[in-house]
């Protein structure tokens, strides 16, 4: 039995487009599908805004119970927050972070050198929170202190 | 008549198995001991995996349970000190296996075409298990776990762009707290061990389709060829004995203990410090001053090891086939500066802080 001659193919360019709008296709359904995911998944793990506390006046305690100029100051801890605190030489109270302006570590105070020192990096500040050495360029945030009927109250100060 | 387990080992599936390992040759030479660092890390993966496993039992993901319930394995659970001892020294050989693997392929030109894939899959895992080193770093909830994870999340914050978004992902808030131990456990026991466990495979089988990268020296081009299965496979079981040997002498003798509960509010102990796979970062954080030619050196270290990072993924393509010929090129020239600076700070790290 004689070839029959099959049916005509679609020339080559032909399958090419048809292969390319096909590709383009698939690529934008794929791209459909997946930004609503990316968009769902960025807003259900990028944590919500919190509210700003930074500029929160804060109950520090009674005046008469801070430590003296020649006592190690106190340790105020609130949520997110830890202030050193005293009275200084012209009695008036004296606060700075206790944060390390260089990776955030909580700083300690140095009874023997009576300054400020992080224990993570090594840097050092003097009781004004000016950096002496070390890695850390910004002094230690300083607070304002009010002080109303005998009780303390903070709010930060301008970064220096 | 075959019984059952003759007729299971008979059949194709098994018999292609072997088929294909016994087809893959690994070159014989003086430099086939660096060949086994890379089974020898497997070896501890599977070992992490399986120990892991066994911690998420008992362990408890809060910060008023996590210090407590890892005191409760140490103390109370059965063996559960060696199972967490097993746990920590294993991660210290699986790092170490990882980084003599690393700088093995590195040194003999591994990533050579058509090795590219292998290569990437590698580097790619190396970042991932030190993931896995720095997540579970936090999980005791001890004053080190804190800090290590406060400064850790810290550093990225000055990277160009990016850097506030990716802190507040890992940290879920803006200080480290429960968020951010969920955040980081989640991360420890399944985002990352699935990643891995995909990215292993895919190590494994391009590594096997591209077969083993011989030494492009004299000595590696005729070097005599022995089949992975079983002879290779049989002095792999030597390394991984070795490498369980050691495991448990270090963690029967030298069970790591817990420090103090981390508390917020307490300043960072004296003598405080990372473990020693990050001293390389923690000592140029330490020596070097807070700004250089009036750029913020955080951020001069985090490009620095982003474009170290890019570096060794693109190595297959800075480098250039015909000088690797077994001598000297640009890539081992620069690597071996890297090596001698790594190996420095983690002296540097142990002895002077």
């Amino acid at each position: 039995m004689p070839d029959q001659p099959g049916p005509e193919l679609p020339s080559p360019a032909r399958i090419s487009s048809r292969r390319h709008l096909l590709q383009a296709m698939l690529a934008g359904w794929g791209v459909i599908l997946l930004a609503p995911a990316l968009y769902i998944l960025e807003r259900y793990l990028v944590p919500a805004e919190e509210p700003d506390r930074q500029n929160e006046r804060i109950d520090a305690g009674r005046f008469d119970l801070l430590p003296g100029p020649s006592e190690p100051p106190k340790l105020y801890r609130s949520k997110g927050k830890a202030i050193y605190i005293c009275r200084n030489g012209q009695n008036q109270v004296q606060a700075i972070s206790g944060i390390c302006t260089h990776l955030g570590c909580l700083v300690e105070y140095n009874r023997e050198h009576k300054n400020f020192r992080c224990n993570c990096h090594g840097s050092e500040f003097d009781l004004n929170g000016n950096n002496l050495s070390g890695p850390a360029l910004r002094p230690l945030q300083p607070y304002r202190a009010e002080v109303i009927h005998d009780e303390v109250y903070l709010s930060p100060g301008a970064q220096l | 008549m075959k019984n059952f387990l003759e007729r299971f080992i008979d059949s194709a599936l098994i018999r292609n198995f072997f088929d294909a390992l016994s087809h893959k040759n690994i070159p014989a030479t003086r430099k086939t001991f660096w060949y086994f660092f890379g089974g020898l890390t497997l070896f501890f993966c599977v070992i992490q995996g399986i120990s892991g496993g066994l911690l998420l039992i008992y362990y408890s993901p809060t910060p008023q349970t996590a210090h407590e319930s890892i005191q409760s394995i140490l103390t109370t659970v059965p063996y559960g000190w060696l199972i967490r001892s097993i746990h920590v020294w294993s991660a210290h050989l699986l790092i170490t296996s990882l980084f003599i693997h690393f700088g093995a392929g590195f040194f003999m030109s591994a990533y050579r075409t058509p090795r590219e894939s292998v290569w990437i899959s590698g580097i790619l895992l190396l970042f991932l298990i030190l993931g896995f080193a720095f997540t579970g770093s936090l999980l005791p909830w001890d004053a080190r776990a804190y800090f290590a994870t406060q400064i850790g999340t810290e550093i990225p914050r000055s990277f160009p762009v990016l850097g506030p978004f990716v802190v507040r992902l890992l940290r879920g808030t803006s200080l480290i707290g429960a968020e951010s131990l969920k955040r980081l456990f989640a991360l420890h026991v399944t985002i990352l061990p699935v990643i891995s466990i995909l990215l292993i495979l895919f190590h494994l089988i391009v590594n096997h389709k591209h077969g083993p990268s011989i030494a492009d020296t004299a000595d590696g081009r005729n070097a005599k060829q022995i089949p992975f299965f079983p002879e290779f496979l049989l002095r792999d079981c030597i390394a991984w004995l070795t490498g369980l040997g050691i495991l448990l002498v270090l963690a029967l003798n030298l069970p790591p203990l817990v420090g103090a509960k981390a508390d917020p509010f307490v300043s960072a102990p004296a003598g405080i410090k990372p473990e020693w796979y990050f001293f390389p970062l923690y000592v140029t954080l330490r020596m070097l001053p807070g700004a250089i030619m009036g750029l913020n050196t955080e951020t001069l270290i985090n490009i620095l090891v982003a474009a170290l990072g890019f570096a060794f993924l693109l190595t297959p393509f800075i480098s250039h086939s015909s000088a690797d010929r077994g001598g000297i090129s640009f890539p081992k020239i620069a690597g071996a500066g890297i090596l001698l600076y790594l190996l420095g700070t983690t002296i540097i790290g142990w002895i002077l802080y």
